[in-house]
């Protein structure tokens, strides 16, 4: 291959000190276009768009390499920037097409083809240091051994080129999608689509990695979601994959991962993929309810123990709760009460009360789950430290779809009557009552084990 | 006749030899198998790394304090008006701080290394070839390169003009800072002098700036001049391993500069080179050092190494050093 060829006339632009593109050479004017940019509006060539923030904060002479992506090609250049009067005046001395490593620009199309065949599962993000900081996933997806503070290097576990090569990208900070990856702890391959999101300046926030598993995979996964009657003709899948993808969408958007937008515009973006979120959760709620609601619903009969269920909930939903700032009390390890339930069931019913006392309790507060084993029953409590719920409202919250009044707060109104139905089927019930001393405390009941 | 006793000293000394050659092989052993059980188990540093750390960010200090005091303010007896405290302040022990001048302790032993063993003069390297090359951009990177070099050795307070941007932009400022904190008031004349400082400041123009220019210009794939350190040297050398590995490049001469050649061996190898051109680099930077359990290793496993896995290994090396080098003081704000 040839050196990088030096420009007989340096490509020039000028960017002011809130990241705008003042003036631009055509080539640069075009990319910028090309990328989403407005003649005028926020330069949309990141890694220029970096290196003018950086000589308007050093106010330096900067000289280093850097990569555009111009359509399907990767250029590499060599830029040398200084402050000119109240502007970052960048000159462009070489243009280097480049080839493409890890994504060969010719397969985008048909790698677009077959994300689209696929539906969003997990959205694993990373710190500029490349360590996982947050982890969302669908149930069925099996994220393996990946936790909250492991390096990608060790999430990503593979010996194979696609995890080196996805490894790479990171570090460099480039996008790419690899078509076969496993996380460490699974055995089911997945395609990734990796992003860097950076901040208003240039400089790198986070690293996400939208994670799904191929089609083909997806149905034959044995512990696949049950498909009750409504969605298992399809209404589900096909609802769920154009909401995943608006959520990924929504999400590469708000994060600017294609190149700077104005802040009000990333918050639209988010509100998309929240709403997207919390319709996504009431297909599930709706899943559910038709699958309770079908004769011959039954429950499977797992010897289970509250207190691991309390304490893994209470570690679930920690962090959620700091953020609002709450803290959840769960039994301690010695206390055990034994019962005979289907374990996946009431960990469903008990993410559901605490999620619940978690959204509308104030801040500040505590939510504390109780075990205890009575004459007849296994019993698990939930209590918080709101205002309660009046007492004529104690049983018209296990209504389907009753909301109390109360909307656009994420919930679906049938999260309650699930739960209800679920432990009725189980052998056991789920009441509510006030406490004395303010709060509300729901009951599940459930067959002791013998 | 020879009696047993006037046969000693020879028998002694071949006995001595022997055993110093197999402790040295053993030792090189262990160091091998303490480097891969425990990777990021860390050394105890020599005195001379000490003393080098040392020397070297005073330095930088009193270049930095001569840049920004006014002649009047300087300690009569060149003493650094702000080491102590700076050095309260923690600035000296910052990660980014100490990295860069072990890296510039490891240049040195790197560059000794070259120089020892190698016999190309300097006319015959590229940089000095570049001055006179057509191409104006490459003449001039090479010539800020050579003046570089030339300026350190006859000034090494002129460190701190080598020192990344963002470290410098932050180094300065702390010194303002310091100098402000000691005299009890502002001082328009030190601001105003740290500000002609960052805008004269020009990073095409350090040592390490003018090596990637090179290496951008002048072509990355052609590795038979490039990664020859002989016949590039050591800033060129490094920049072109730098932009084929995508590792810094003062973390790569760290990597060069470690106890064993094998790590040596596996950034060679990530790049790409074969398998004698390897052995001949290897053989400049180790030489005196490498012992025959080290050849052994390498004439066993260099080539079996796969390219990607040793692409891989480095990926993580760069990876792990990400985890403890960082700028973070990048969002403090310069004075008014």
């Amino acid at each position: 291959m040839s050196a990088a060829t030096a420009l007989a006339q340096p490509i020039l632009l000028d960017v002011d000190a809130d990241g705008r593109l003042i003036r631009a050479d055509a080539p640069i004017l075009r990319i910028h276009l090309l990328a989403g940019g407005e003649d005028g509006g926020t330069l949309a060539i990141p890694s220029l768009a970096a290196m003018a923030a950086a000589t308007h904060k050093f106010k330096m002479k900067l000289a280093r390499t850097a990569i555009i992506g111009d359509g399907d090609e990767n250029i590499e250049i060599w830029v040398e920037s200084e402050l000119n009067e109240k502007n970052a005046r960048l000159k462009i001395l070489s243009w280097h097409p480049r080839p493409e490593q890890f994504l060969p620009a010719k397969e985008e199309k048909k790698r677009e083809q077959q994300i689209d065949a696929v539906s969003s599962r997990a959205a694993l993000i990373f710190d500029r240091n490349l360590r996982l900081i947050s982890i969302e996933s669908n149930k069925d997806f099996n994220c393996g051994k990946a936790a909250i503070g492991a390096s990608a290097r060790d999430v990503f576990s593979g010996k194979d080129d696609g995890t080196a090569a996805l490894i790479r990208a990171m570090e460099k900070n480039i996008q790419i999608r690899v078509e076969e990856i496993f996380i460490a702890g699974s055995s089911q391959a997945c395609s990734i689509s990796a992003s860097p999101k950076f901040g208003k300046n240039g400089e790198l926030l986070s690293y996400i990695c939208m994670l799904e598993y191929q089609k083909s995979q997806q149905q034959s996964q044995p512990d696949a979601a049950p498909s009750p009657e409504l969605f298992g003709i399809g209404l589900g899948t096909a609802l769920r994959q154009p909401l995943g993808r608006i959520i990924a969408n929504a999400e590469t958007i708000g994060g600017k991962l294609q190149g700077p937008i104005r802040d009000s515009y990333a918050v639209y973006a988010r509100d998309i993929a929240d709403a997207a979120r919390h319709l996504v959760s009431l297909v599930d709620d709706l899943g559910d309810l038709e699958a309770i609601e079908k004769p011959g619903f039954v429950t499977a009969k797992d010897k289970i123990e509250l207190g691991d269920i309390a304490r893994r909930v209470a570690g679930l939903l920690a962090l959620k709760a700091a953020d609002n700032h709450i803290k959840i009390d769960a039994p301690d390890e010695n206390q055990k009460v034994a019962a005979e339930a289907e374990f996946r069931r009431v960990l469903q019913i008990v993410i559901n009360l605490v999620t619940n006392a978690v959204r509308y309790s104030p801040g500040g507060t505590k939510i504390s789950i109780g075990i205890k084993s009575d004459k007849d029953f296994a019993v698990m409590t939930v209590r918080d430290e709101g205002d309660g719920i009046p007492v004529d409202a104690h049983e018209k919250i296990f209504e389907k779809f009753e909301r109390l009044g109360r909307s656009g707060d994420g919930g679906s109104g049938l999260g309650l009557y699930l739960s209800r139905r679920l432990a009725r089927f189980m052998g056991g019930d789920l009441t509510v009552s006030n406490a004395e001393q303010g709060g509300a405390i729901f009951t599940l009941t459930l067959p002791k084990d013998e | 006749m020879e009696t047993p006793l006037e046969q000693q000293p020879d028998l002694m000394e071949e006995m001595l030899a022997h055993a110093h050659y197999h402790a040295c092989d053993a030792q090189a052993q262990a160091i091998d198998v303490a480097n891969m059980a425990f990777p990021t188990g860390h050394k105890a540093p020599s005195d001379e790394m000490l003393s080098a750390v040392a020397q070297k960010l005073k330095n930088i200090i009193l270049g930095l304090e001569n840049s920004i005091l006014n002649t009047d303010e300087a300690d009569e007896n060149g003493q650094l008006v702000t080491w102590d405290l700076l050095l309260q302040s923690g600035f000296l022990k910052e990660a980014a701080l100490i990295d860069f001048i072990l890296a510039r302790f490891s240049e040195d032993k790197l560059e000794a290394a070259l120089a020892a063993n190698g016999e190309i003069s300097l006319a015959e390297q590229l940089p000095a070839q570049l001055l006179s090359d057509g191409n104006d951009i490459l003449a001039d990177a090479a010539q800020s390169m050579l003046a570089g070099h030339s300026i350190l050795r006859r000034s090494p307070e002129l460190l701190w003009r080598e020192l990344p941007s963002e470290l410098l932009h932050q180094a300065i400022w702390r010194v303002v800072a310091a100098l402000q904190i000691l005299s009890g008031a502002k001082n328009d004349d030190h601001i105003k002098r740290a500000k002609t400082i960052l805008s004269r400041h020009d990073e095409s123009l350090s040592i390490q700036g003018a090596a990637r220019k090179i290496v951008h210009f002048y072509g990355y794939e052609d590795d038979g001049i490039l990664l020859n350190p002989q016949t590039a040297g050591l800033p060129i050398f490094t920049a072109a391993l730098s932009h084929k590995l995508g590792l810094d490049q003062d973390h790569i001469l760290r990597l060069m500069d470690g106890h064993s050649s094998i790590i040596l061996a596996v950034l060679l190898r990530a790049a790409n080179i074969g398998r004698d051109e390897a052995m001949a680099i290897i053989c400049l930077f180790k030489g005196f050092n490498l012992t025959p359990f080290e050849v052994t290793s390498f004439d066993n496993n260099f080539e079996n190494l796969d390219i990607d896995r040793a692409g891989d290994i480095v990926t993580k090396w760069g990876m792990e050093r990400a985890r403890h080098i960082s700028f973070p003081a990048l969002n403090e704000a310069a004075p008014k």
